[in-house]
């Protein structure tokens, strides 16, 4: 029973649960039976809740079979926070010596809106240090598809359990593709919303003005699910935006037929890999076919993001850790401490300057929106690299796609759309217009009901020895 | 900041942080990185600020005009 539980998705688990086919402890054991096997061999969670998770279930339990059903879509299932979140009373580390025996006396609220909703916290997840370094403390989150080769970062550890059953669903942060980039990596569905659409509050902060967080699962439907939890104004969070919070899987099955994607003439879809390359194109072709009109659109300033969002990252990145870095550089891993410090190094002028290309970006990308109802992109112009690549010096751009819609504040999208001829995942992204998360719901999941990428799993057995 | 080894150390010397050679090296090479990346830009595809006082300091005469002695001291004074 549990192993047939481990790939379903959350809207089926909801179903068996709405049945009375499956109960929530059933669910819960499958997740921990599957971190038990797998968690050591890919470094998905920091800390395991196993204890609190069992006791949450058997409660989820009592309240559902006591003739109430299940208070809402979410109740009784689990879910895996990044350990950047703070979870009161569970230690939260962000993958940082600085806060190896850290417990927060709160939630963040993501965290705390999804529990209130009756989801339970298995655990939380790998993560880069301080969401921007390495991962030295806890071990390198390994991809499941590949042993050998990185998840991408910095929600490595959401995404690669996602990918190897250990979870039905997830929360990333994206500061620069950190949603995205594992996500596409690992095969899954990853969403960064709108700029303002789900609180930060209690999320350890990398970028004020670029920090995002939202839902991860394995697929589109899910991720909707999840968000229409997760979002809405918070009192605690003053960016938090107080636009109405639909019901994201409202509308899911209503097609591309007539939508309009804007295909970048500059800088995505130039120096891919031929595999990613075949794939993004084949799923253009596929969306056309399923009734959407694609249409170039001009973005001149696409190739010119990586150093403006350089600058901009880091010298906010900097103005938050000076202090910790003064007093305890030491405890910061190499490439997070140098990175972070860089921060320091710009004048005020080269800040203004970046701010003016952020601006005219974010102009040229709303300019497009006007006219399509999505733009469409590789999510990365490569599948997932080795872990050895990734630890030798500078590891390849992988911002080189996501990072334009931090900036932009706009929400964007990342879906499975192939796979390379090593088995390895390709991503798809979608960014959309301010708030208009739901178009890009719907786009995705026109292209995932009609296409088999999703159901497709890692042989994990092959990798655990 | 010209952006040398020697300048990003003094002025992280100066913020108080302490950086290693190792440190240094990559901090160097990130900052570079990024200040030609920025220059990169083309010049055209950025525009002026568009400043909400409705009021930009005028562009700096040719020639430099002559500046009374009082004037000189109070630069806020009335222009």
């Amino acid at each position: 029973m549990t192993a047939d539980l481990a790939y379903r998705s959350l809207t089926e688990l909801g179903r068996l649960l709405d049945a009375r086919k499956v109960s929530p402890v059933e669910i819960v054991i499958a997740a921990l039976e599957r971190i038990e096997r797998y968690n050591d061999r890919f470094a998905s969670y920091i800390t395991v809740c196993g204890d609190a998770a069992m006791a949450e279930a058997r409660r989820a339990e009592q309240e559902i079979t006591g003739g109430r059903g299940r208070r809402t879509r979410l109740h009784g299932l689990p879910i895996a926070h990044k350990d950047i979140s703070l979870t009161k009373g569970v230690r939260t580390t962000a993958h940082s010596r600085c806060l190896l025996e850290h417990v927060p006396d709160r939630d963040a609220t993501h965290v705390r809106r999804l529990a209130e909703a009756g989801m339970i916290m298995l655990g939380k997840t790998n993560t880069t240090e301080f969401a921007c370094g390495t991962m030295d403390l806890f071990g390198v989150a390994r991809n499941p598809w590949d042993l050998s080769r990185y998840t991408g970062g910095s929600s490595a550890g959401s995404a690669n359990a996602l990918a190897a059953g250990m979870a039905p669903a997830a929360t990333g942060s994206d500061t620069g593709g950190s949603i995205r980039v594992p996500a596409s990596f690992c095969g899954i569905v990853g969403l960064k919303p709108t700029y303002g659409r789900v609180s930060r509050y209690g999320l350890i902060p990398l970028s004020w003005s670029m920090d995002h967080v939202g839902p991860m699962a394995r697929t589109v439907a899910d991720c909707a699910l999840l968000l229409s939890v997760m979002a809405g104004h918070d009192p605690l969070d003053p960016t938090s935006a107080r636009t109405p919070v639909p019901d994201f899987t409202d509308g899911l099955d209503a097609g591309v037929r007539g939508v309009v994607l804007g295909v970048p003439k500059q800088h995505f879809y130039e120096g891919l890999d031929p595999e990613v390359d075949a794939a993004v194109r084949a799923a253009l072709r596929h969306l056309e076919g399923e009734g959407a009109r694609l249409e170039s659109v001009d973005l001149p300033l696409g190739g010119h993001i990586a150093g403006p969002g350089g600058i901009l990252i880091m010298a906010e990145a900097y103005g938050l850790h000076a202090g910790q870095l003064r007093e305890r550089a030491a405890d910061y891993g190499d490439r997070t401490r140098r990175r972070i410090a860089s921060g320091a190094c710009y004048t005020s002028g080269e800040y203004e300057a970046a701010m003016r290309v952020r601006v005219a970006w974010t102009r040229q990308a709303a300019r497009a929106l006007e006219r399509v109802d999505a733009i469409v992109t590789p999510t990365l112009p490569h599948a997932a690299f080795t872990v050895e690549v990734q630890k030798a010096g500078e590891p390849p751009d992988t911002s080189w796609g996501t990072r334009h819609f931090n900036l932009s504040g706009h929400p964007a999208l990342t879906f499975p759309c192939g796979f390379t001829a090593a088995g390895l995942p390709v991503g798809m992204q979608l960014a959309g217009r301010y708030f208009d998360e739901a178009a890009l719901f719907r786009i995705a999941h026109a292209y995932e009901r009609s296409t088999p990428w999703h159901e497709r799993r890692p042989a994990l057995e092959e990798t655990v020895s | 900041m010209s952006g040398g080894a020697d300048e990003i150390r003094a002025e992280l010397a100066r913020q108080g942080i302490t950086v290693t050679d190792d440190d240094l090296a990559m901090i160097t090479t990130i900052v570079a990185a990024n200040r030609a990346a920025l220059a990169r830009v083309p010049a055209g595809a950025v525009e002026d600020p568009e400043v909400s006082h409705g009021f930009l300091p005028p562009a700096p005469p040719a020639e430099p005009s002559a500046v009374r002695g009082d004037d000189a001291a109070t630069p806020h004074a009335g222009r």
